[in-house]
């Protein structure tokens, strides 16, 4: 992949995964019952304890229909990044993100919260001109972030006797996945195979470093990963924001080739 | 209010990332309610249909799951108030964001179920598959209109 393909496939990536994401907040911050639980009320006292600034500042930064126009300006600045990767676009989507995770005490979907900020800085940084720093940063993210998760994983015996996927799926938000657990869990080789694949996928993340030339089936690997997380999980955000981290990484990795 | 920094790192905290994701099979954290009529708890599901969920705009599913992320840190602020203050009055959690979070969102929820009643009580234990532990029973709340 060249330089150029990744930066535009970079920005344009990004750009829809944060226009997905603002619409989705400004459909739920227009709906009555999520209004009454995350009313400026109930988080008033976490922000004027957390933010040094001004209390009316605060209260006009983070109501409810704050929230809204911040979603609207994301919406915006999205669509404008999508045709017009500038990078003044992304600082200003860097800033609406910020806001929304605060608005929710610091994280709106943990992990993806994260490597959006991850990607933005990266793109930021390309767009300022320094395209392979930008891209290289966010390529380092992105190969740390499967190799720690295994690396975190593989430390309890549960992932590495296979108890450790039953275990989780039970705790899916759908309940046809909690019952497919619930006869998942009597399949011990199964469910150990399971557990181990997981583990030696995000543990050979590293190896990409020795043998790029796998990085094709690595992220073919990913695209697979990342859709039975969703599918589990319900976690969309998660599937396009590491998707949107990939072209840098496979651009960053295509370097260690030359 | 006086600033304190440990809140303010918590509230920018997506800007460092941490990657340990699905690591340690913790405990999990089960709602319960009850109502004036009611003799027995009932549980209160935190599910979403399979069906309604999409790849592309997901706003049904990530709100369930924020609500479920909601219990979580209620549970994690009680654990807390345990360790670091051992005398905690009633006053203490009712002073807890998650606390609010949590009472208005189990209004929501069982406003939902058109129940008549209008007061409710909820409990939160800690299950693994070994045990079950009751972390925090509340007292008789208002079932407010929304």
């Amino acid at each position: 992949m060249t330089l150029e393909a990744s930066v535009l496939l970079t920005t344009r990536l990004l750009s829809f995964t944060m226009l997905l994401q603002a619409i989705e907040i400004f459909i739920l911050s227009r709906q009555s019952n999520f209004q009454h639980v995350w009313s400026y009320k109930n988080i008033q006292r976490d922000l004027e304890r957390g933010l040094p600034l001004n209390a009316k500042l605060i209260q006009k930064l983070f109501s409810i229909p704050s929230l809204q126009k911040i979603a609207a300006i994301q919406i915006a600045l999205s669509g404008l990044a999508a045709f017009q990767p500038l990078s003044v676009f992304f600082i200003g989507l860097f800033a609406t993100h910020l806001l929304i995770c605060i608005r929710f005490r610091g994280a709106f979907n943990g992990g993806s919260d994260m490597m959006t900020f991850v990607v933005l800085t990266g793109a930021i940084i390309a767009t300022l001109g320094f395209s392979k720093i930008g891209l290289i940063y966010i390529a380092t993210h992105t190969l740390y972030s499967y190799f720690k998760a295994g690396l975190a994983k593989v430390k309890y015996k549960e992932w590495r006797n296979g108890q450790a996927i039953p275990a989780f799926l039970m705790r899916s938000i759908f309940p046809d996945i909690q019952n497919a657990a619930t006869k998942l869990a009597k399949h011990k080789a199964f469910n150990m195979l399971l557990g181990w694949g997981t583990l030696i996928f995000e543990l050979s993340a590293l190896g990409l470093l020795f043998t790029p030339s796998a990085s094709y089936l690595y992220f073919a690997l990913a695209v697979v990963f990342h859709l039975a997380i969703y599918f589990s999980f319900g976690l969309n955000r998660f599937f396009w924001i590491w998707i949107t981290a990939w072209p840098a990484t496979l651009f960053s990795l295509s370097l260690l080739n030359q | 209010m006086h600033f304190r920094f440990s809140i303010f790192l918590s509230l920018i905290r997506s800007l460092f990332p941490r990657w340990d994701f699905f690591d340690q099979i913790a405990f999990s954290f089960v709602v319960y309610y009850k109502m004036p009529t009611d003799s027995e708890w009932k549980t209160l599901a935190f599910t979403q249909s399979h069906k309604s969920s999409r790849l592309v705009f997901n706003q049904a599913a990530n709100d369930t799951l924020m609500q479920s992320s909601v219990v979580e840190q209620f549970a994690r602020d009680i654990q807390e108030l345990e360790n670091n203050t051992p005398n905690f009055s009633k006053s203490d959690i009712e002073q807890l964001t998650t606390y609010q979070l949590l009472c208005s969102l189990l209004q929501v929820k069982l406003k939902h179920k058109n129940l008549l009643n209008t007061e409710f009580q909820f409990k939160i234990t800690a299950q693994n598959t070994i045990e079950q532990i009751d972390i925090y029973t509340s007292d008789k709340l208002p079932l407010v209109n929304i």
